[in-house]
């Protein structure tokens, strides 16, 4: 075989590898205008049961009982995908294995422990705690990096708080009303974002050795029955208003299907791009979600979302920086 | 029915029980127990092998053409590889048969 033989097969590998590490890029940018996209519907979404005139003493926890229908929503969706790709039989395989349970996991981290704090922190200190939540990837940073030995430099690292940074400039609106719990709605926010920073660690580990499709649906499957488990008993009541409003259910399943393409983006990034470069990325899903919303006449421009908007692009910028990194994402 | 691993989990535990492997040779071992599967296909395993590689779990250990022009890379498991060995189900868990690359 020749040396041009030789080298030409080397480039056409390192061809292949620039390929698969755009690919991640894409898939967690993609992730995060999809995301942002979804947070428009279910805003509508969530106008949409209100003009339906739901209510009752437990109104103030449908959130809740949304994020079950629509995880639930999120996990049938996965399971139709993954039939048209031959991956179904994949899903008894994986729960059989103890990474499949870490995928469980990081479940329990990221849909109901996070959510709820998100919820709660919400309710009890308004915007500041929406601003604290999109903190996760600097937190999953560092995580990946102690425990997945993730390979971040300072460029990436700066990136990273720059796109934060973005994330939580848009969020930052002084909230209007009292808030008697504010320190506890802290607290919340930070627990939300803990679990979401946890839960792209354990999920990044987990599917070193699972396809990322069947983790994804797994996730979504997992987390729908858990919501199941606490909020059916606490909630019932407004479990049976919503599941017999068919209208409302239709809107809730479609925003959760839609959702599942861009959980989906966003855990075959973390799989590609790492978690620190695929979480970052993702979260420019608040700037995508307040520029959708200005598109659609719900929102009017501001100085903190032109702010944030530029943070947001030139962080992205400094993470995506050389795909060439992305051979190698660890330090092994 | 016999159990079967996931499909990526075969693919990490197959370099380790038999050397290094091109995607072609893992696809005609991997048909054996996954024929049916529309997931058991070169592309599939491929886009495992090279995500496995970036990952540090696999080394693409050499390249070549072969007489068809078709381009083989070998891929190797690597030590972070083999430790993921314990998160197997009993009566997979692998060993090296040959040095890691």
């Amino acid at each position: 075989m020749s040396d041009v033989n030789v080298m030409s097969a080397a480039a056409a590998v390192a061809q292949m590898k620039i390929h698969g590490a755009k690919k991640g890029l894409f898939y967690a940018l993609g992730g995060g205008v999809l995301w942002g996209l979804t947070v428009l519907f279910l805003g509508t979404a969530f106008l949409f049961i209100d003009s339906r005139g739901i209510t009752d003493s437990t109104f103030y926890m449908l959130p809740l009982v949304v994020a079950m229908f629509h995880d639930a929503a999120g996990g049938v969706f996965m399971l139709v995908f993954t039939l048209f790709n031959g991956k179904t039989k994949e899903y008894l395989r994986t729960m059989r294995t103890k990474p499949g349970w870490i995928i469980c996991l990081a479940t329990i981290f990221g849909g109901p422990l996070a959510m709820s704090g998100y919820l709660v922190g919400f309710m009890m200190a308004g915007t500041y705690a929406v601003a604290i939540s999109a903190c996760f990837p600097a937190v999953g940073a560092i995580l990946a990096a102690i425990f997945l030995k993730e390979k971040i430099n300072l460029r990436v690292w700066v990136g990273i708080l720059t796109v934060v940074g973005g994330a939580v400039t848009i969020s930052w609106v002084p909230p209007e009303g009292q808030f008697p719990n504010f320190y506890m709605g802290i607290g919340m926010a930070l627990l939300a974002t803990i679990g979401w920073a946890v839960e792209g660690v354990l999920g990044c580990f987990g599917m070193d050795v699972i396809d990322s499709d069947i983790a994804l649906g797994i996730r979504e499957m997992a987390s729908g029955l858990i919501y199941a488990l606490f909020v059916i008993p606490m909630f019932g009541a407004m479990v049976v208003t919503v599941a017999s409003d068919v209208p409302v259910l239709f809107s809730i399943f479609g925003v959760g299907a839609f959702a599942g393409f861009a959980y989906l983006a966003y855990y075959k990034a973390i799989n590609r791009a790492g978690v620190a470069r695929g979480q970052s990325l993702y979260v420019t899903f608040s700037i995508w979600a307040i520029l959708f919303s200005w598109a659609a006449g719900q929102t009017e421009p501001t100085v903190n979302l032109l702010i944030g908007a530029v943070l947001a692009v030139i962080g992205t910028f400094l993470i995506v920086g050389h795909p060439r990194e992305l051979f190698s994402l660890r330090n092994v | 029915m016999s159990m079967r691993l996931p499909m990526r989990m075969n693919l990490l535990r197959l370099l380790s029980t038999r050397g290094s492997r091109t995607g072609q040779q893992l696809l005609e071992e991997l048909k054996v127990e996954y024929g049916d599967e529309r997931q058991c296909s070169l592309p599939v395993i491929l886009d495992h092998l090279f995500n496995m590689a970036s990952l540090g779990l696999v080394t693409a250990a050499n390249e070549r053409y072969d007489e068809h022009h078709n381009l083989l890379i070998d891929f190797a498991i690597t030590p972070l590889g083999l430790s993921r060995s314990r998160y197997y189900p009993a009566g997979f868990q692998f060993r090296p048969v040959l040095q890691p690359a």
